[in-house]
């Protein structure tokens, strides 16, 4: 290819419109030719100067206005909504902090009330003797009821 | 759904099923594209984002689009092509008086890429309307001549000739006008 059957080619080249042969024959062209190369880099720079001419955003409020009116004509009802919160699977570490709260709860209760319920209710079984009581009673001499004379 | 992997379609069928993150994705895809265009075409903001709003409604509403008789891109700027026509029609304006963006006047202290901006616009300006909407469709809206000939009602070969008259019209002028400045 030379470059006058290049030419014609290269704003369909770049639009992507060639086909597979013409395109390599192009392409080929384009590595060997400086002068089409730099054509086509022009070229590239206008048609890509178009876009960038155009490309403009409208005002945020636009978006918030179309996504209300695409919420209200699509969006999920609320049974939908509703729904999804109890089809969502529920994760493990979910389950297990689940089955720990009630131990949590147990054991903040027990800490909270040293001595157990029994220090406050006179009715109750007597209470059971603290480590430091049993240590205040122990006797190291005494032998062990196991050995005591029995008769 | 709402990653950027997800095709056209599949976002429009995700927020037909009320998926407003497949929305969000959808709009951040074709918000300057499109807007880009109806700006372009109409001359007026209030009226583009009017247009664009109707545009957007339209084709998430509208369930003939078969995504396997065609893109959405293709449907979403011929559904903007046929609303800009019909608001022309409406307003009983000479179309190139409509499709006539201001051009504003360079501020002295204006940079490189504003200059080039107000070149390119202005060397748009100087095609005829037919031109000026083909390089749009085809750059901004980035359809295929095959879209585009659906779109015109004409042959692929009809819209390759226009397309390359037009860009060869349309880089005449810009050269002329840089060569001014």
């Amino acid at each position: 290819m030379n470059c006058d059957a290049c030419e014609p080619q290269l704003i369909d080249y770049a639009h992507g419109e060639l086909d597979d042969e013409t395109r390599t024959d192009v392409a080929r062209h384009l590595a060997g030719c400086p002068d089409c190369a730099l054509e086509y880099c022009r070229l590239q720079a206008d048609l890509q100067g178009i876009v960038d001419a155009h490309a403009e955003a409208p005002r945020a409020r636009v978006y918030h206005m179309l996504r209300r009116k695409v919420a209200a004509a699509h969006g999920p009802s609320w049974w939908q909504r509703m729904r999804d919160v109890f089809a969502r699977p529920v994760p493990m570490y979910g389950a297990v902090l689940a089955g720990l709260v009630p131990v949590v709860a147990w054991v903040a209760v027990t800490w909270s009330q040293p001595g157990g319920s029994t220090a406050k209710d006179a009715g109750s079984p007597p209470p059971v003797p603290t480590r430091d009581a049993a240590l205040r009673d122990y006797d190291g001499t005494e032998v062990l009821p196991a050995y005591r004379d029995v008769l | 759904m709402a990653g950027g992997q997800a095709t056209d379609e599949e976002l429009l069928s995700a927020v037909r099923d009320g998926d407003l993150r497949a929305f969000d994705a959808l709009y951040d895809r074709y918000e300057r594209r499109l807007f880009g265009y109806l700006r372009r075409v109409s001359g007026d903001r209030d009226v583009a984002e009017d247009l664009f709003q109707d545009v957007f409604i339209t084709v998430i509403g509208d369930r003939t689009f078969d995504p396997d008789k065609g893109r959405f891109s293709a449907w979403l700027f011929t559904v903007a092509r046929n609303r800009c026509l019909e608001v022309q029609r409406r307003a009983g304006t000479l179309e190139r008086k409509l499709l006539q963006l201001p051009v504003r006047e360079p501020t002295e202290d204006a940079d490189e890429a504003l200059s080039r901006v107000r070149d390119v616009r202005a060397a748009m300006d100087e095609l005829t309307d037919s031109q000026r909407q083909l390089l749009l469709l085809k750059q901004v809206g980035e359809l295929t001549y095959r879209e585009l000939a659906d779109i015109h009602g004409v042959a692929e070969g009809t819209i390759k000739s226009r397309l390359h008259t037009a860009m060869k019209a349309f880089r005449r002028r810009l050269a002329e006008i840089g060569q001014g400045t």
